[in-house]
């Protein structure tokens, strides 16, 4: 037996064992149900349903196309009815049947101002007076056209031209979360392993075919793979929601997030799946893992804290230094990616520097793990387990 | 063969291991035999690097054992335990697997041992399932799984019924026979002295006795002696002055120490009565026991008698 087969073994007994779990399928089910729910719900907030805008009274000539014409521009459509009298129109509104109502063209009635309706709304009735004042004032219908169509509105000029940044802020805070709950959950597969196998001192009979560095090794690889499959399975179901709801965040779901995304996923996963493992491997029994393994939920609480920060706010000096610092690192840097303000030899070098961190820190682990794990008999402090002979 | 040479280990002031050496031949059984915590598991756990000795040897054959040894071996370690929610037959063939054993033949194996322990209908059952005393039948499994040639069983008949003793004696027997050897630890010195070839006594760490039943049962130099007198005057046991094992009015079972003690004895029961009947043999297993483990907890006496 080769140290490789050694391992390939074990790796695969760790899937097997969580591939069949309940909790596993459960907890990946659920988080595909909920990103497609995220994209539900967006798409039906969004949603192009009428504006229902009522008329009561004489309304001046044209108004009412002048509306049409601006819903067309607006990619918005109206459902226009007419009330006998202003009594009724209020009525419907406060029932939510109607949207507004425009009284004898004068006012504009609604339950509470609502920009999106004044801002449409409004332009179709002045012009439509315009022309009508105009007309009144001698000029023939066919000047006043003329002059109509020879003021032209204020051209747009965009520096920054970004019609996807909001859907692109929005990818970002869901690739920080997604990540952080992957290697939350990963670690605590780790941790819940070790601990599983320290508790039923099953280890004993494990360690007396198989190195503990090979078991540590086939238990890390395991459940990596089994995250790799579910970043990659959130992934494609975040792509397949958002073009089954149409959304315009699909453009931000990039080929480059995606595959950094997974890189990252790797990283930060060794990084605390490292550290849940020696730390699950100090204590027999699930209460001193409280303890033990505190501190670390915490600091992971707070990386996580920093990078959904940082999201909102790529471009400050926070989000650079925690996009870099490995520990906030495989959060925050999707995040950047995702909304495209990290340049590319930051990513590649927060990479690097979270690879060298983590490569050190699984060291490290891996001689905490190796140390205490045979110790069934009594809970071990970080310190003690390091010195402890191997 | 096994050979233990000289191991020692020590846990901070804890000299758990003194200066042992055992060895385990092909087709013999060994009974290593202790108070709790005289240094048992340790020795056994040794064996599979599962300890570090600060000093001595372990050698499989003449050569040291490595790592690429345990394939070989198979151990029930003292702490029992196994996967709760993994199949019986799923285990035993994983646990064959880091073995070395070939995943379809590892398979087939685990399925054949746990029948033949009667747990044919039960292969594709969570262990957790299972009663108790079916577990320890699934972890006998596990260490016989890969065919080992060195048997190391730790309590093994700890926690079990009757029916599975005598399973358990005869798997042993079946397996010795076969050229395995086997080293196993318990505290029920009857089954011992059944199945054993050989024995080692260790108390404190160290050894006290080993060899053959019949020699440990010579090695303190002790006699059990029994003594009958027909029609006495007085009580038997008033005229004999010596600690006595059992008595009653016209008998006395004792362990006497040397020839004069017997002579004496021999002396001491005529002027009761006619004695009717004289006559020793060996102490037993347990009696020895208690002698060397009593012995042991009195420092100076140990000094004396074992070296």
């Amino acid at each position: 037996m080769t140290a490789w087969q050694t391992i390939a073994l074990i790796t695969r007994r760790e899937i097997r064992s969580r591939v069949l779990s309940k909790a596993f399928l459960v907890g990946l089910l659920v988080t595909v149900l909920v990103i497609f729910g995220v994209f539900g719900i967006a798409a039906a907030v969004s949603s192009d349903d009428p504006i229902r805008v009522g008329l009561v009274g004489q309304q001046p000539e044209g108004a009412r196309e002048n509306l049409e014409i601006i819903g067309e521009l607006d990619e918005t459509t109206f459902d226009v009815t007419e009330f006998s009298t202003r009594s009724e129109a209020e009525l419907a509104i406060l029932d939510g049947d109607l949207d507004g109502a425009i009284v004898d063209g004068k006012s504009l009635v609604m339950r509470e101002t609502d920009p999106e309706l004044v801002g449409l709304v409004t332009p179709a009735w002045q012009q439509a007076s315009l022309i009508e004042e105009l007309a009144d004032a001698g000029l023939s219908t066919s000047e006043i056209r003329t002059a109509l169509t020879q003021a032209e509105p204020l051209a747009i000029v965009e520096l920054e031209p970004d019609p996807e940044s909001g859907a692109k802020e929005a990818v970002a805070f869901m690739s920080v979360i997604l990540l952080f709950i992957s290697i939350q959950v990963a670690g605590a597969y780790i941790m819940m392993g070790v601990f599983e196998e320290k508790t039923t001192k099953v280890v004993e009979l494990v360690l007396s075919s198989v190195q503990a560095r090979h078991l540590l090794g086939g238990k890390i690889i395991g459940v990596g793979v089994l995250g790799i499959v579910q970043v990659a399975a959130l992934a494609l179901s975040a792509i397949v929601a958002a073009s089954i709801f149409g959304s315009s965040a699909l453009p931000a779901l990039s080929p480059v997030l995606i595959g950094t995304g997974l890189i990252w996923f790797v990283l930060g996963y060794l990084l605390y799946g490292s550290v849940f493992a020696a730390g699950a491997s100090l204590a027999p029994r699930q209460e001193d893992a409280q303890s033990t393994l505190g501190p670390v939920s915490l600091i992971l609480m707070i990386s996580y804290f920093g990078a959904i920060f940082a999201a909102s706010d790529p471009e400050s000096t926070l989000a650079r230094v925690v996009s870099w610092l490995p520990i906030t690192a495989p959060f925050a840097m999707p995040g950047r990616i995702a909304s495209g303000d990290a340049l590319w030899w930051e990513v590649i070098g927060a990479m690097v520097l979270t690879a060298a961190t983590a490569t050190l820190v699984l060291l490290m682990a891996e001689r905490i793990y190796v140390r205490s794990i045979i110790h069934t008999d009594r809970k071990l402090g970080w310190r003690e387990a390091w010195s402890l002979q191997s | 063969m096994l050979d233990i040479a000289d191991l020692t280990k020590s846990y901070g002031e804890l000299l758990a291991v003194n200066d042992v050496s055992l060895s385990v031949a092909r087709g013999r059984i060994v009974g290593f035999v202790g108070p709790n915590g005289a240094g048992k598991s340790t020795t056994m756990r040794s064996i599979f690097g599962l300890v570090e000795p600060d000093a001595g040897s372990i050698h499989w054959d003449g050569s040291p054992v490595t790592h690429a040894h345990l394939s070989r071996f198979g151990y029930m370690p003292e702490q029992r335990g196994l996967y709760p929610k993994m199949r019986i037959q799923e285990q035993v063939a994983f646990f064959a697997q880091l073995k070395g054993v070939e995943r379809k033949e590892a398979g087939r194996r685990a399925g054949d041992l746990l029948d033949s322990l009667g747990l044919g209908d039960r292969l594709n059952d969570p262990l957790e399932k299972l009663s108790h005393g079916n577990q320890q039948r699934v972890q006998l499994a596990v260490s016989l799984v890969n065919d080992p040639e060195l048997l190391v069983l730790d309590e093994p008949f700890n926690g079990l019924d009757p029916v599975a003793v005598n399973t358990l004696q005869d798997v042993l027997e079946e397996r010795v026979a076969n050229g395995s050897g086997a080293l196993f630890s318990s505290h029920q010195l009857d089954l011992v002295e059944r199945i054993c070839d050989e024995i080692v006594i260790i108390v404190n760490g160290s050894i006290q006795a080993s060899g053959s039943v019949a020699d440990v049962r010579a090695s303190t130099g002790q006699r059990h002696l029994t003594v009958t007198v027909d029609r006495p005057l007085m009580p038997l046991a008033d005229a004999i002055d010596r600690p006595l094992v059992s008595s009653s009015t016209s008998e006395a079972v004792m362990l006497i120490d040397s020839d004069e003690q017997l002579d004496q004895v021999l002396t001491q029961a005529r002027s009761v009565g006619m004695v009717t009947r004289f006559d020793y043999d060996l102490p037993s297993l347990q009696e020895v026991f208690t002698h060397i483990a009593d012995d042991a907890n009195q420092p100076t006496a140990a000094n004396e008698d074992v070296r």
